[in-house]
């Protein structure tokens, strides 16, 4: 029952809890069935799931500099990709230099780049 | 004994005169309620008022400076009566009086008005100081004071914007 004198409610205190400090971003990127098979088959041949595989990629591509134009469309499969924060950072730095694109575009690129590269695509 | 109100309602039972014949007389004679002569800033009083007419008007609930005491005073001793700890109470009230409303009013003109409180409530209230007094020898809260410090800390709420809570806990305890 609540009291009339709001002095008398209970103080509810709220903790803020601190974050990882390894904590990933998560973005989501659209692929066509046929790439998604083809990227799973390359991340099983790897020993990874496909998360980790195209994390990876990304990981590794976000070193380079330029990066292939692609067809951007919505699709019907989805891949995570979980970056730590300093991918993430440069992630957002490339978006902007593409011209402000969402964070879900540019990742597709860079990601479909990176497979391009790596001949899995 | 220290008196804690003016009315001094606890010497009456724990005073020498404890005969049969003087309770009896005093079950007759005295009235069940008790008036306690409280003030508040002038601008406080008639805010107190303004809201108990703005009840009356918009929300169909009948109710008075004395019934909203009475209800606060309640709600004091039902805590203490779930709570049983009358320390837990003394903090509340050291912290209510470091409210900025209550910190600023010695400095404003003061109204005083009369408020018709139920005997028992005045008791029940003596006997929580009375039990404060029991750690804290030399506590200067009387009955008078708790209720100032209960109607300013009602005021502050209004003023936060916390009024609609009040009304809907006032309204379910009317009915």
């Amino acid at each position: 029952m609540s009291y009339l004198n709001t002095f008398l409610e209970k103080q509810v205190k709220v903790r803020k809890r601190k974050t990882r400090s390894d904590k990933k971003h998560v973005v989501r990127v659209w692929m066509c069935d046929e790439d998604y098979k083809k990227t799973f088959v390359a991340a099983k041949k790897n020993k990874q799931t496909i998360t980790q595989f195209c994390s990876d990629v990304v990981i590794n591509e976000l070193q380079k500099d330029t990066y292939s134009l692609i067809k951007y469309d919505v699709e019907f499969r989805q891949v995570n990709i979980k970056l730590p924060l300093e991918s993430y950072e440069k992630l957002v730095d490339l978006a902007a230099d593409f011209g402000c694109l969402s964070l879900r575009e540019t990742t597709h690129r860079i990601l479909h780049s990176g497979l391009r590269g790596a001949g899995v695509l | 004994m220290k008196a804690y109100s003016a009315a001094n309602v606890l010497d009456a039972y724990v005073g020498e005169k404890q005969t049969g014949f003087f309770n009896w007389i005093r079950s007759v004679t005295e009235s069940h309620e008790v008036k306690l002569e409280l003030n508040l800033p002038v601008r406080f009083y008639l805010r107190t008022q303004m809201f108990l007419d703005d009840l009356q008007e918009y929300s169909g609930l009948e109710i008075t400076m004395d019934d909203l005491i009475e209800m606060l005073a309640d709600d004091i001793l039902e805590f203490y009566g779930k709570n049983l700890n009358p320390l837990a109470l003394k903090k509340h009230f050291n912290n209510l009086s470091k409210l900025p409303i209550v910190v600023s009013s010695p400095s404003h003109k003061k109204q005083k008005f009369k408020v018709k409180i139920s005997r028992k409530i005045v008791f029940k209230l003596e006997m929580l100081l009375c039990d404060i007094a029991e750690i804290y020898e030399d506590h200067d809260l009387k009955v008078e004071e708790i209720l100032r410090l209960v109607l300013l800390n009602l005021l502050s709420d209004i003023f936060r914007g916390n009024a609609e809570k009040l009304v809907k806990n006032i309204s379910k305890r009317l009915k």
